[in-house]
């Protein structure tokens, strides 16, 4: 199964742009930082790759095989099993959060009389016929609809220039270092950390050699779209508004003259992230499947799903419980799950390498 | 429950591509020696046959050996029957002087070399195999005392002359098309690539009809697995008939469950051309004049052959045309509907009211109303096909004054709506080759759309895309150039780029050993440069 599926670079930088970006313009974590929000996403930027740069010389380093079969060599049988199915319940808590973030959203913007559960459920469905259907067909569709996002995002840009104020930008770091310390660690965290699941997805490129190339490359383009956003943010707003505001993204977006567009633009959004769903639900049953020595995922693609709706439902009572608690608990719960374990396979990864190589 | 009937399916899948236990080629059967036997054998094949035609002749100096002759009346030509076969073995064969002489061995060839004056001349050592060339139209010549006979190529039945086709009429470009000879329809190729390499395998398919299919492509160009699958997939055929190439599609399409066509037809030969050119095989069946080509791709659908020769900045712009209309066609009904029943707050308020005053006293839904529209249009356009064509007017004037003004009239549907209707039904003709598929895209987004809005029509657009990503076409992804996407082959996607700059041929279509060049094209830029 593994051999079989193969993916292009281009598809892969389109998934990662997808991923990194769909999300992160619903909820911006850097707008935690008002308007020093662009100096958090720089500062993402640079960890960003670094982490990146961890992930794929991982998969470099190990050829042919996912996050599981990497694990499971590096500590051991009983061990590497148990830290792969931590992984996988992260996963699976990843993917909820997602999920969680999308539903706030629709319910609190667009669909205020419409049952989240229903929503819940179509918007899953079709990821798990995505999911289905395989991961070249996940690349497939991100081909066609990433760049249409991609666009939408620089026409609003474009579109809003009439509205920018230079002045927002001022003063610079008014509170100091320390006021976007932990937004910094939020964001090196929510789109980059997370990108450790392409552990699972970096196995199937076809020129194995370009994955640091391809990821680095797409991680900083994805990075200069969020901070395309985040200036217009800051521009269109300001600290005052940007501070009172859920949804600063979706916000800034009605402030185009002359014309109603932001419904467009937040479904557009939320189709990008079903490629973040996508490959997020394909991490977890591809992985689940691994870890149990079977062939085929597709048996699990619908429990999961199911699961993974009900705890999405189960986690939070309410959007700031949520928001308080991705913003104070999440990055250090998945400080070990994203950075820890990763570097920890890195040197193990390296040492093996070596002495692999001593002997011949 | 659904597991069995996707597995009834599956087998459905299996039975039609897969199924190659039982061959339909009849078993080879030894020609008897003697006449009589013969004689015996024919008439008790053709029993009841009424345009089945013997004719007795006697050959050699005393007239000792018997010959005959087998046809059917209306298949053949008779002239050239009687003139070039007949005549020559009756007076002829007595008036030249021959090198040898007339025995039961030498009489075979002697008749080949010497007597019959026709050029498609075969010997044939199979009885069956001369049974199958009557019936398509050859003359046979059985010789007493030899266990071969003559085949003699005389087809001639009429057929509808090459005539402009009713479906795919342009305004500029050549108007000829195919017939339902398939003879004429290759020579009708042959004559638009003059070359060697251009292939033309043939095949008989349907155990009761026995109709004659080739395969057509050119060595080089197209890529060799599609030939084989192509040639796999049509010897897999076990059907009693085939009486158009429809029924060769539905055998060998990839997705026989899908409501995307992933075969290719076309009534003309400068299109077939085009295609075979790119590297697609092209697939000719006797008695229709509708041609297949694999692999068939979604970017087909929006391409013609004008669009290659008029002016590109034109044909570029007419692509963008017909990719707007194809949007709009599918697209047009939901997005009204999403934006009275959700999403009010983007219509400026002027039009806002217009609606809201066209709507008054309407009793239905706007869903039921689009609805209610789709079907009465689907039902006007299914007349509009079926009925002769002298009564087209009446049907015209009933849907345009009856289902349009009157029914706005009376309250039951809302003026905007008919606008919206009349807008989809008129985009929908621009891009005819989709017009099978359209309508249920149409009516999926259109229940999308009233169940949840703009966020139902893209959900169900998702799930429409993930289905057009994961189908193929002969192994070719249907959705070739988009995605997975390549640069180069873009060129005659949304803007048909100039002719002189199509240096390669379509990458999905031909990753073949010579690269896919298109030989001579850049060398015409070359030389172009330099004289200026």
């Amino acid at each position: 199964m593994l051999d079989k599926v193969k993916i292009s670079s281009f598809q892969l930088a389109v998934v990662i742009i997808g991923f990194i970006f769909s999300e992160s313009i619903i909820s911006n974590p850097s707008l935690a930082a008002g308007i020093d929000g662009w100096i958090v996403i720089l500062i993402g930027l640079i960890s960003g790759i670094v982490l990146i740069s961890i992930f794929s010389f991982i998969s470099i380093l190990n050829p042919g095989k996912t996050l599981i079969n990497i694990l499971i060599d590096v500590f051991g049988k009983k061990m590497g099993n148990l830290i792969a199915a931590l992984y996988i319940w992260h996963f699976i808590h990843i993917l909820s959060l997602v999920l969680d973030h999308y539903l706030g959203f629709i319910s609190s913007t667009l669909y205020v009389q419409t049952p989240m559960i229903f929503v819940a459920i179509i918007l899953t469905l079709v990821c798990a016929y995505c999911v289905k259907s395989g991961l070249e067909v996940i690349a497939r569709v991100s081909e066609i609809w990433i760049p249409i996002t991609i666009f939408i995002a620089i026409l609003l840009f474009l579109a809003l220039i009439g509205r920018y104020d230079v002045n927002n930008f001022f003063p610079v770091l008014e509170d100091g270092f320390k006021s976007i310390l932990k937004p910094s660690l939020y964001m090196i965290i929510f789109p980059y950390g997370e990108m450790v699941v392409f552990l699972m997805v970096f196995p199937h490129l076809n020129k194995h050699k370009n994955v640091f190339k391809v990821a680095s490359i797409s991680t900083i383009f994805a990075s200069l779209l969020l901070l395309i956003v985040t200036l217009r943010v800051i521009m269109v707003l300001g600290p005052d508004m940007i501070e009172r505001i859920t949804y600063p993204n979706f916000i800034s977006a009605k402030f185009v003259p002359d014309i109603h567009i932001e419904v467009f633009i937040a479904i557009n959004v939320l189709l990008g992230g079903v490629t973040k769903v996508c490959i997020l639900l394909y991490s977890i049953v591809m992985g689940v499947s691994q870890l149990f020595k079977l062939d085929d995922y597709k048996p699990f693609v619908m429990p999961i799903s199911v699961i993974v709706i009900a705890l999405t439902f189960w986690l939070f009572e309410s959007f700031f419980e949520h928001q308080s608690w991705s913003e104070e608990i999440y990055p250090y719960y998945s400080l070990p799950f994203q950075v820890i374990i990763p570097i920890f396979v890195l040197i193990f990864s390296i040492r093996k390498n070596k002495m692999r190589s001593s002997k011949k | 429950m659904f597991r069995t009937l996707i597995r009834k399916f599956n087998y459905l899948k299996l039975n039609s591509l897969n199924n190659s236990s039982i061959k339909n080629t009849p078993k080879k059967e030894e020609i008897p020696k003697s006449i009589k036997e013969i004689k015996n054998k024919l008439n008790q094949t053709f029993s009841e046959c009424n345009d089945f035609i013997t004719r007795e002749l006697e050959i050699g100096e005393k007239r000792e050996i018997k010959v005959i002759i087998a046809y059917i009346d209306g298949l053949v030509e008779k002239k050239m029957v009687d003139t070039e076969i007949i005549k020559p073995i009756l007076i002829d064969s007595r008036l030249t002087k021959l090198n040898q002489e007339f025995n039961k061995k030498t009489t075979i060839e002697i008749l080949k070399e010497n007597i019959i004056s026709i050029s498609g001349l075969n010997e044939v050592d199979d009885f069956n195999e001369s049974i199958q060339s009557i019936l398509s139209g050859d003359t046979m010549t059985y010789i007493d005392g030899n266990k071969k006979a003559l085949k003699a190529d005389t087809r001639g039945f009429e057929f509808r002359g090459v005539e402009e086709p009713d479906t795919e009429s342009v305004v500029r470009g050549p108007r000829e098309g195919y017939t339902e000879s398939i003879r004429i329809n290759t020579a009708l190729l042959r004559r638009k690539v003059k070359n060697a390499n251009l292939k033309f395998e043939s095949l008989k398919l349907g155990k009761q009809t026995n109709t004659d299919v080739m395969v057509c492509y050119i060595k080089g160009i197209a890529h060799d697995d599609v030939v084989e699958t192509v040639k796999r997939r049509l010897k897999k055929i076990n059907t009693d008939a085939i009486l158009e190439s429809g029924y060769i599609e539905e055998f060998i399409e990839d997705a026989p469950l899908s409501i995307f066509p992933t075969v290719g037809n076309t009534e003309k030969p400068d299109i077939t051309a085009a295609k075979i050119l790119e590297g697609r095989v092209a697939i000719l069946c006797d008695g229709t004049p509708f041609v297949l080509t694999v692999p068939y791709l979604f970017v087909e659908s929006i391409q013609a052959s004008e669009d290659y020769y008029s002016r590109f900045i034109s044909s570029s712009f007419l692509r963008l045309i017909r990719i707007l209309a194809l949007a709009s066609s599918t697209l047009t009904p939901a997005i009204y509907v999403a934006l009275l029943c959700f999403h009010q707050d983007i219509i400026p308020a002027k039009l806002m009211i217009t609606i809201v005053s066209s709507r008054e006293g309407v009793p239905f839904s706007a869903f039921i109303e689009a609805a209610l529209m789709i079907i009465a249009f689907e039902l006007l356009r299914e007349a509009g096909v079926r009925m002769p064509r002298q009564i087209g007017q009446a049907v015209s004037i009933v849907g345009a004054l009856v289902l349009g003004q009157s029914a706005v009239e009376a309250g039951l549907i809302s003026s905007m709506m008919v606008i919206v209707i009349a807008v989809t039904a008129i985009t929908s003709f621009i891009v005819s080759s989709m017009d099978r598929t359209i309508p249920f895209l149409r009516f999926a987004l259109l229940i999308g759309a009233n169940v949840i809005g703009f966020m139902g029509i893209f959900l169900v657009s998702e799930v429409i895309l993930i289905y057009m990503c994961s189908l193929r076409s002969f192994g070719v992804p249907y959705l070739a150039p988009f995605s997975p996407l390549n640069g180069m082959d873009l060129k005659d996607t949304f803007i048909r780029v100039p002719v002189w700059a199509m240096l390669k041929r379509p990458k999905a279509l031909t990753e073949n050993k010579d690269g896919g060049e298109q030989s001579g094209y850049r060398m015409k830029v070359n030389y172009r440069k330099k004289e200026d």
